[in-house]
This record gives structure tokens, C-alpha cells and sequence, in this order.
């Protein structure tokens, strides 16, 4: 796939000019298609649910040339997801970050305002910031020293927006365009963790002493992104907060096993190891995330999301109650093979202590999302769902519902 | 043992048939028909089945991890299951005239049945989680019934409307139903915890199991602190001092119910279980405190409760009053006998037999009374002493019928009232010469002076002396036939227990006729008397030693603060406040502050960054 994936690009790049002459928009779609065609011939079931979701986006709205940035990133999440299930070298993973970055920045500055300008410029540079931390970090461990895994982290944190690195999140999502925000949820926080589950597969985890680290980070995060997102005023800034916290939630998953390490587990009664519940976690975070946000950003028809929706959404509620954790939706479930993680080690305290912390964090949630759902459900009318609200919530759901028999399938 | 199910069960089964149709007349008749059918089926079961004390009859295993079965006694039982089978059945048949005509009728005859069925539960029951059961069930009927006339009409009060001390001095049915059951659920909590000790400590709760040889030694060891819990039951139930006060507010419900329920059969539940567990209790280590603690609160609510008596202006509270102190006059026996046949197991099965005696003897003659005064009542339309007089020119069958249990009841030989009474209050005379405590006996003198005068002075205020109302006739036939019956029994029974048990003649008599002649002299003859040298005396009794200040004031005060404490500190203040108030207080600061760190200058979100890398590479150090 990865040389299909090449000649798309080049394609791409190649097809750019005509946005001259038709939208943008006929590009990204027969993009996505193509990169539908490509994920179900590979069977890459999250490349079909990346692709429909872009195709969705391309058919809500007029993208103008931003229409060949929406490919791009759609390749890039694509690519990615290719990488670590097909076990692909991560120089194409590092690449698909990169491209989908520089995708993002220009769909953040979209309607050209000096706020998504600002908004785009903050999350380039802060990503950049983190990419270059996880190439150098990546070199260097690669090398084998040790201070190379700690870079790695390092950059991620950046690049996920975990705290205090999440001033960026903020400001991209509440100042940046709506659209760009939708791929930036979509594309751009998916690509950056399966990158993450890549190259750390690829180095066989971390020492332990900086998954310890990583997961005290993780935690405050968690705690911090939560109670900031309770007296958060609009839509952009409360989902910019579930960002962060569901990224710290996917980012305890993984840190748990770097400090405690790999042991057999079960799930649902099927042997597993605790290293492939911390993906899954990890993979679901990121579906959930991305689904629901870019379902929530891409019925928005403002140049900020720094606002009250000015229309309702009956179907984004949903996606926000699949953001919360409510079961059977597909935001419940990580949460939930999180805490079977936890449980799966012996040691009680620990287990009791974060159990605990992560129901306490998710119920603190609880009242954003609720505000949020009121913002959503008692907008002004008329309802404003589009296909991108009726796929992610059909998504949100399906997959919800589904999850018992995929887990067992992929068991 | 199906006669003996069947004769439990009849009266439910009846009530709940009741329950089928809307019409009084069927509710009364199907009802009383039921409690008919329970006493003969008693009756038969008292004449054919041999008692047999130490064993009980199974019927079913309930709950055995607790040692709950369902199982029946043969003792005590026989006789006490005809008589109160019986009572309730004459009681039944005057009823179905007495309720004619008011409001609620499936109500009380459905507890009626209800009632029955529980005592007879409490009578028969050779267990003592089956024994909870019917327990339960006369309390429930108990509360169901005072509380039948739930508008509260004047007429059913008990007290006039005022003040003493700032507290209410007047009792509606709904108020003394409620005072009626939290008294006897505070009992019944000791109660039940000592049932509960009893199955712990000796594996048992049957009472022919506890009297068996194999749990002999881990009875003895139970200690008196369980005793003393159990007595509470029984206290409460029998309204002994200083629990007495819900049965004279009883006296809100239907005469009926005042002369089955808290005369004749459920207040005697408790004195009759302190008779059926004194031989079991004897051999309990330290239970000698046990029966003196029982004697004593006896003699204590028998006087007592004769003052009150002597001074209520209520037909029914005079009643009360007396049904009290006689309550007191057989625990007390019951203690007594105890006292004194600690050692020797035939000794105290016969004192024993005296208390249980004096159950019989008030039974008959104060159900008599107080279905009489309800003619009275329903007949005048008052229900106060002294508003109407002269009566026994116009209710000449009540009159007489009257007189006759009241004789009995203030125990005027050969009535059985006088065999009964003195038999129970020899154990206590005996008991106190045995003690050494002489002052016993001047006490039971004086009690037997005053209650003849209560009787008189009823009797004499209402039938002979007073103000003659215009239109009252005689009560109907299906009411006056059940109290003249009973009130003719008192002769007959008198008769009988002279002839097949002892006519006794001791000292007592001699109180008890100086008592007789003090009150026909002041009643009878004449018109009563008022003395103004005395009235603070008599103030002091007739406000019954304004115990009703601290039931009815002081302890509901109490209660009100403490629930007002709990609900202001705890539920609102701590709760409520930390819930509502502080956490969502903390949680906003907090938000705000984290909030505006995200100030919008991105280089201070890069001092954020510096500052986290720093704050990591610590950690890696520290870690």
C-alpha cells in the first residue's frame, strides 16, 4: 500500500493546480475514494472509517484549495494507520506526521481571519516543536541510548497536547477554522498517536523509570484538562479540553505498561497481553476522539469555534454522550479497557488508586459535556446536521454496539 | 394440630373474604361468623389435646439459619386460645351493632380478623420468631384500629381541648394510634434483640428447646441483660409504668376495640408471654434481679394506675386506668412467683397458674365493662363521667350487667374477679414477707382500698346519681346480650374456680370491703364529693403526674431539635454544603485559575513548555 499511497501523493501534488479551476473539494473526494478503495483491498477497516469521514467532510462543504490540504491529510492518517498494522518502517510514519502537520496548519488558517491565522501558527509550532523531538528522540534511541526514549516521550507530549504542553490545543481549537479543526481532530491526533504505537512497538517500549514518568504526567493531565474544561465558556474550548483529556487517557494506557510491563491478561475471557490492551485503548481513544470532534467541528459553519453554535445539532449529541463514556457508545469502551488494564496488574493500591482516579476524572468530566450537549441541542434552529454529524454519530454508535464482537474478532 | 392452624387462621381468612364485598352487613357477619368458627375450633383444641409443656409441634421449618420455624406450644396455650377465641367472638357479635352505620367498616373489619388471628399467633406459638410475628401483627391491628376514626372527631378524643404546660392534653385517634405503636416498637426493638441473643447463646428459640436438657447449660449462662431486653416486650405491650400512657389514649378507638384489644386480649399478649417464659427464664443465672425488676414495675403501674383511674373524668379512661393496674397485678404475681419458686420447678408452676388466673378473671370482667360503657356511650352520645346520670332508669339491663362485672372486676367475693385477684396478689404478699420488704404488702393494701372506690364511683356517677338525660334507651340486643353474658360468666366462673381451684380468704378482704364500703358511702349513696384540701392531690393524678408533658412535649422536643441538629449540621450544612457549595466552589477556582494560565501569548505557553520539561526531567532524576 505504501507504494499506491506514493503514487497518490504524487497525484495529488500533481492535480493541485486544477483548485483553480474547480473546488477543492471534487479533489479530496475522489481522494477519498480512492483511499476507501485502498483500505477495504487492504483491509484496513480504520482506513474506510478515515476515508468516509473525509468524504463526508468534502461533500458538507466548499473547501476552496484547502480541498488538496484535506487529502493530504487524509493520506497521511491513512498512511499511518498502514504503517503500524502492516508493520512498515516508521520513516513512513514520521513522514505521514509531517505531511498531515503542514495539511493541518494551512485547513487552521483556512478563512484567512487574523484569529485562525494565530490558531494555526500555535499548533505549527508546538507540533513542530514535538516532531522534531520525536525524530531526534526516535535517532537517538534508535542508537541506543536510553535518553532517546525520554525525547520521544517528550515530543509526544508536545504533539498530543498533554499537560503542560496543551496551551497550543486551546487556542488551535477555539481560534482555528471549524473545518481545519475537523481534520485536525480527524487526521491529525490520529496519525500522531498510531506514530506513537509504531515507533514504540518498533523500539520494544521504554525504561521503566520514563514510563513512570509519563504516566505521573498522563495523570495530571487528566485531572487538569477536566477540571479547566468545567467553566469553559464555548464549544471550541470545551472540546479543545476533552481533547487533551482523551489524549491523557491514551497516553495512561501505554505509560502504565512502559513502567510496569508487558504480562498476559484476558479480555473477555480471551488471553491477551497487557501491551495489546494498551493499543487498543490507545486506537479506540483516537477513533473516538477524532469521530466525535470532527462530527462536533464539522457541522459548524463559523470561522471560530471560539462561539455558541449558532445552530442546533441533534445528531452531534451523540457524539458528545460517545465523548463522556456513556455505554454502549464507542467513547465507553477505552475508557473501560483502560480500567481492565489497571486491574490486570497485581498490585492492589496502585490498581484501587487508579481505578478511582479515572472514574473521578470521568465524572468530573461530566458536566462539560453535559453544557456541551446543551449548546449543541439548544442552539437556535433550524436542526444544521450534515452528512459529516449523521456519519460520525451513525459511527460513534455502530461502533459502539459492535465492539464486543471486534474485540473478539481481533482476539 | 390443623384444629389448632384452622382455629389461628379462621378470623384472617375471614377478614380477608370480607374484603370481596362492599357491604357492611356481609364484612360484619363473614368476620363474626369466622371468629365464631375460631372458637369453637379453640374449644375443642382446650378439650381434647393433653397440655404438654415440654414439647412443641413442628409444622414447618421458616428460616433456619435464625432458628425461625413454625411451630405450635400446648401449654399455657389451651386455655388462653379459648379465652381469647371466645372474647373475640362475643366482641365480634356486639360490633356488628356497635359499627353499624360508620364510615371505614372494610377497614375494621379487616383488622378486626387481622387482630385475631395475630393473638391467637402470639397464644399458640411455641417459637419465638413466630411468636414476633403475631406480636407484630397486634401491634399493627393495634394501630390500625385506634386510629380508626381518622377524621378525629371531637367525640372520639380523648381529653378536652386544652393546654398544660404549653403541651396538648387532648389525644385524637390519629395521634394516639401513633403513640399506641412507637410505644410498643420501642419494646419490641429490646425484644427483638433478645430473641436475637437467645438463638446466639443458645442456639435456639423454641421454647420447648430452650427448656430441654441439651441448651440447659448455655441458658444458664445468658446472663440477665437479655432477660431484662425480652421484659421490655412485654412492658411496653402491657403497658406497665412508665409505658402505661399509650393505653389510656387508647381509649380513642371504637369501645370494641378498647375491649378486645386493650382490655381483654393483646395487652394481656405481654403478661402471658412473662408467664410462659418465667420457668425457662428460672434457670438463667441472676434471674432473680430479673423477676424482682418485673415484680416491682408491676406493683409500681398497679398503683399507680389505680390513682389514675380514680381520678379520670373519661368512662373509658377509668377503665384504662383500671385495665393497667391489673396488668400490673399479674406481673407483678408473675414476679413474684418467680421470686419465690426460683429453686423448685412445681412451686413456681403453681404461683404461676395463679398469675395466669387473674388473666382470665380481669378479662371476662373488663371486656364486660367496657362493652357496656360503649352502649353507654353510643347511647348518650357522651363520653364523659359526671354529663350524664340516673342511667339505670333507662339502660336497666347495662345497668345490672354493669354492676355485676364491676363487682367482679374490684374483686368482691365470690365474683370471679375476687378469687382470681387475690390468688395473683398472694404471690406478691408472700414474695414481700419472704423478702423482708414489708412495704410491700402496706402498698397492696392500699391498693386494694382504692380500687373498689374507682368502681363505685363509676358505677354510682353514671347509673345512680347525675343529670337524666331525656331520650336514651337501652342498648340493642346484639350489644347488651354479649356484655350480660360475660357479666353473668363472672358468676359462674367464680363459682367454678371457688369450687375446682380455692376461695381464699385472707386479709386482703378486709381492705377490699373497707374500700367497698368508702366508695358506697361516697358514691352510691351519695352523689360524690369534692374536697378542696384535696384537689391539688387529685389535680396532680386527673393531669395523670403530667407524664403526658413528657411524652407529648418533652420527648417529641427533643426529637424535633435532634432531627433539626442532624438536618442543619450534617444534611444541609455538611452534605448538602459540601456537595452544592464547597466542591463545586473548589472546582471553579480551580477551573478558573487553570483556565487563564491559557492567557493567549504563545511565549508564555513556551515558558509552560520549559517549565514542564524541567518539571520532567526532575521527575526522571527523582524516580
Amino acid at each position: 500500500m505504501i507504494v499506491e499511497i506514493l503514487y497518490l501523493v504524487i497525484a495529488l501534488s500533481l492535480t493541485a493546480p486544477l483548485v483553480w479551476r474547480l473546488d477543492g473539494r471534487y479533489i479530496s473526494l475522489a481522494t477519498s475514494i480512492v483511499l476507501m478503495a485502498l483500505s477495504v483491498y487492504y483491509k484496513l477497516p480504520v482506513g474506510v472509517l478515515l476515508s468516509v469521514l473525509a468524504l463526508s467532510l468534502s461533500l458538507d462543504w466548499r473547501w476552496g484549495p484547502f480541498g488538496v490540504a484535506l487529502s493530504f491529510s487524509a493520506v497521511a492518517a491513512v498512511l499511518a494507520t498502514y504503517v503500524y498494522y502492516a508493520g512498515q518502517s516508521i520513516v513512513y510514519s514520521l513522514l505521514a506526521l509531517a505531511l498531515v502537520t503542514a495539511a493541518v496548519y494551512g485547513l487552521l488558517a483556512m478563512d484567512r481571519r487574523r484569529e485562525n491565522v494565530e490558531g494555526a501558527v500555535k499548533y505549527l509550532v508546538f507540533s513542530g516543536i514535538g516532531k522534531v523531538l520525536i525524530v531526534a528522540g526516535y535517532v537517538i534511541a534508535v542508537s541506543g541510548w536510553w535518553q532517546g526514549a525520554y525525547l520521544l516521550v517528550l515530543g509526544f507530549l508536545f504533539e498530543l497536547g498533554i499537560v503542560p504542553f496543551h496551551a497550543w490545543v486551546v487556542d488551535a481549537y477555539a481560534l482555528g477554522t471549524p473545518r481545519g479543526v475537523a481534520a485536525l481532530t480527524a487526521f491529525s491526533k490520529l496519525t500522531a498517536l498510531y506514530v506513537l504505537l509504531a515507533v514504540f512497538r518498533q523500539l520494544g517500549g521504554v525504561p521503566s523509570h520514563i514510563g513512570a514518568v509519563a504516566l505521573i504526567v498522563a495523570l495530571a493531565s487528566m485531572l487538569v484538562a477536566n477540571v479547566a474544561g468545567l467553566t469553559a465558556k464555548t464549544l471550541g474550548r470545551v472540546m479543545a479540553y476533552s481533547s487533551v483529556a482523551h489524549m491523557s487517557y491514551a497516553l495512561t494506557a501505554v505509560a502504565l505498561v512502559w513502567w510496569l510491563g508487558d504480562r498476559p491478561t484476558s479480555l473477555f475471557g480471551v488471553p491477551v497481553r497487557a501491551s495489546d490492551v494498551a493499543a487498543l485503548t490507545v486506537v479506540l481513544e483516537a477513533l473516538t476522539s477524532s469521530i466525535a470532534k470532527s462530527g462536533v467541528f464539522g457541522y459548524l459553519p463559523t470561522s471560530l469555534s471560539d462561539v455558541l453554535p449558532p445552530r442546533r445539532s441533534v445528531l452531534n449529541v451523540a457524539n458528545v454522550f460517545s465523548l463522556l463514556g456513556l455505554p454502549p457508545l464507542l467513547g465507553f469502551w477505552p475508557k473501560l479497557f483502560l480500567v481492565l488494564l489497571v486491574l490486570s496488574y497485581p498490585a492492589t493500591w496502585l490498581s484501587v488508586f487508579l481505578v478511582s482516579w479515572i472514574v473521578l476524572n470521568s465524572a468530573t468530566a461530566t458536566p462539560y459535556y453535559l453544557r456541551a450537549i446543551r449548546m449543541v441541542a439548544e442552539a437556535p434552529s433550524p436542526v444544521a446536521d450534515n452528512v459529516t454529524s449523521a456519519y460520525t454519530a451513525l459511527a460513534s454508535v455502530a461502533v459502539g454496539l459492535l465492539m464486543p464482537l471486534i474485540v473478539y474478532i481481533l482476539a | 394440630m390443623e384444629v389448632i392452624l384452622f382455629a389461628i387462621f379462621t378470623p384472617l381468612i375471614a377478614s380477608l373474604v370480607s374484603l370481596f364485598s362492599p357491604s357492611e352487613k356481609f364484612k360484619a357477619w363473614a368476620v363474626t361468623v369466622g371468629t365464631f368458627i375460631s372458637a369453637l375450633l379453640a374449644t375443642y383444641t382446650y378439650l381434647t389435646v393433653k397440655p404438654d409443656p415440654s414439647s412443641s409441634v413442628k409444622v414447618y421449618d421458616w428460616i433456619n439459619a435464625i432458628g425461625a420455624k413454625i411451630e405450635l406450644q400446648i401449654n399455657w396455650s389451651l386455655p388462653m386460645g379459648a379465652l381469647v377465641a371466645w372474647l373475640v367472638a362475643a366482641i365480634s357479635l356486639y360490633s356488628v351493632k356497635y359499627m353499624e352505620g360508620d364510615y371505614r367498616p372494610g377497614w375494621y373489619w379487616f383488622f378486626f380478623g387481622f387482630f385475631a388471628t395475630s393473638m391467637l399467633i402470639v397464644v399458640y406459638a411455641g417459637n419465638l420468631w413466630f411468636l414476633l410475628v403475631g406480636w407484630e401483627g397486634v401491634g399493627l391491628a393495634s394501630w390500625a384500629l385506634i386510629g380508626h376514626w381518622y377524621r378525629d372527631e371531637y367525640d372520639k378524643w380523648v381529653g378536652k381541648e386544652e393546654k398544660v404546660a404549653g403541651v396538648p392534653y387532648w389525644w385524637t385517634p390519629s395521634k394516639a394510634g401513633l403513640r399506641a405503636i412507637l410505644t410498643v416498637r420501642f419494646g419490641d426493638a429490646f425484644f427483638l434483640v433478645a430473641i436475637a441473643l437467645f438463638y446466639v447463646l443458645t442456639g435456639t428459640v423454641s421454647l420447648s428447646g430452650l427448656k430441654s436438657s441439651s441448651d440447659l447449660d448455655a441458658l444458664k449462662q445468658l446472663g440477665v441483660v437479655p432477660l431484662l431486653f425480652f421484659a421490655l416486650g412485654p412492658f411496653t405491650k402491657s403497658a406497665q409504668f412508665p409505658f402505661h400512657e399509650w393505653l389510656l389514649t387508647a381509649m380513642t378507638g371504637p369501645t370494641s376495640v378498647s375491649a378486645l384489644i386493650h382490655a381483654a386480649t393483646m395487652v394481656k399478649a405481654g403478661v402471658y408471654v412473662l408467664i410462659v417464659t418465667a420457668p425457662i427464664f428460672a434457670v438463667v443465672k441472676g434471674s432473680e434481679l430479673y423477676f424482682m425488676v418485673v415484680m416491682w414495675v408491676g406493683v409500681t403501674t398497679a398503683l399507680l394506675a389505680t390513682i389514675i383511674a380514680l381520678t379520670s373524668m373519661e368512662f373509658k379512661l377509668v377503665l384504662a386506668g383500671s385495665t393497667a393496674a391489673n396488668l400490673g397485678i399479674i406481673a407483678a404475681a408473675t414476679g413474684a412467683a418467680g421470686v419465690l419458686g426460683l429453686h423448685e420447678t412445681q412451686l413456681l408452676n403453681a404461683l404461676l397458674f395463679f398469675a395466669f388466673l387473674h388473666i382470665v378473671g380481669h378479662a371476662v370482667s373488663k371486656a364486660s365493662l367496657f362493652m357496656g360503657f360503649g352502649a353507654v356511650i353510643h347511647e348518650t352520645g357522651t363520653r364523659f363521667l359526671g354529663e350524664v346520670g340516673k342511667l339505670w332508669r333507662h339502660m336497666r339491663i347495662t345497668a345490672v350487667a354493669m354492676v355485676l362485672s364491676m363487682l367482679s372486676l374490684v374483686g368482691i367475693p365470690p365474683f370471679v374477679g375476687y378469687i382470681t385477684k387475690d390468688l395473683a396478689l398472694e404471690n406478691v404478699f408472700e414474695a414481700g414477707h419472704v423478702l423482708g420488704v414489708e412495704a410491700l404488702a402496706a402498698l397492696l393494701y392500699i391498693l386494694l382500698f382504692l380500687t373498689p372506690i374507682y368502681g363505685l364511683r363509676l358505677i354510682g356517677l353514671t347509673f345512680f346519681h347525675g343529670k337524666e338525660p331525656e331520650e336514651v334507651h337501652e342498648a340493642p340486643v346484639l350489644m347488651w346480650l354479649p356484655y350480660t353474658a360475660l357479666a353473668f360468666a363472672t358468676i359462674v366462673l367464680g363459682a367454678y374456680f371457688a369450687v375446682s381451684i380455692k376461695f381464699p380468704l385472707t386479709e386482703a378482704l378486709v381492705a377490699v370491703l373497707l374500700g367497698f364500703l368508702t366508695g358506697f358511702v361516697l358514691y352510691i349513696a351519695l352523689p360524690g364529693f369534692r374536697s378542696e384540701t384535696l384537689r391539688p392531690l387529685w389535680e396532680f393524678a386527673y393531669r395523670r403526674f403530667y407524664l403526658p408533658i413528657l411524652y407529648d412535649g418533652v420527648f417529641p422536643w427533643l426529637y424535633t431539635w435532634f432531627a433539626k441538629f442532624i438536618f442543619v449540621v450534617f444534611d444541609k450544612g455538611l452534605f448538602d454544603g459540601l456537595y452544592h457549595n464547597v466542591l463545586p466552589g473548589l472546582f471553579g477556582i480551580a477551573s478558573n485559575w487553570l483556565r487563564r494560565l491559557v492567557a493567549g501569548a504563545l511565549n508564555i505557553y513556551l515558558l509552560y513548555a520549559i517549565v514542564g520539561i524541567l518539571i520532567t526531567l526532575l521527575l526522571l532524576v527523582v524516580l
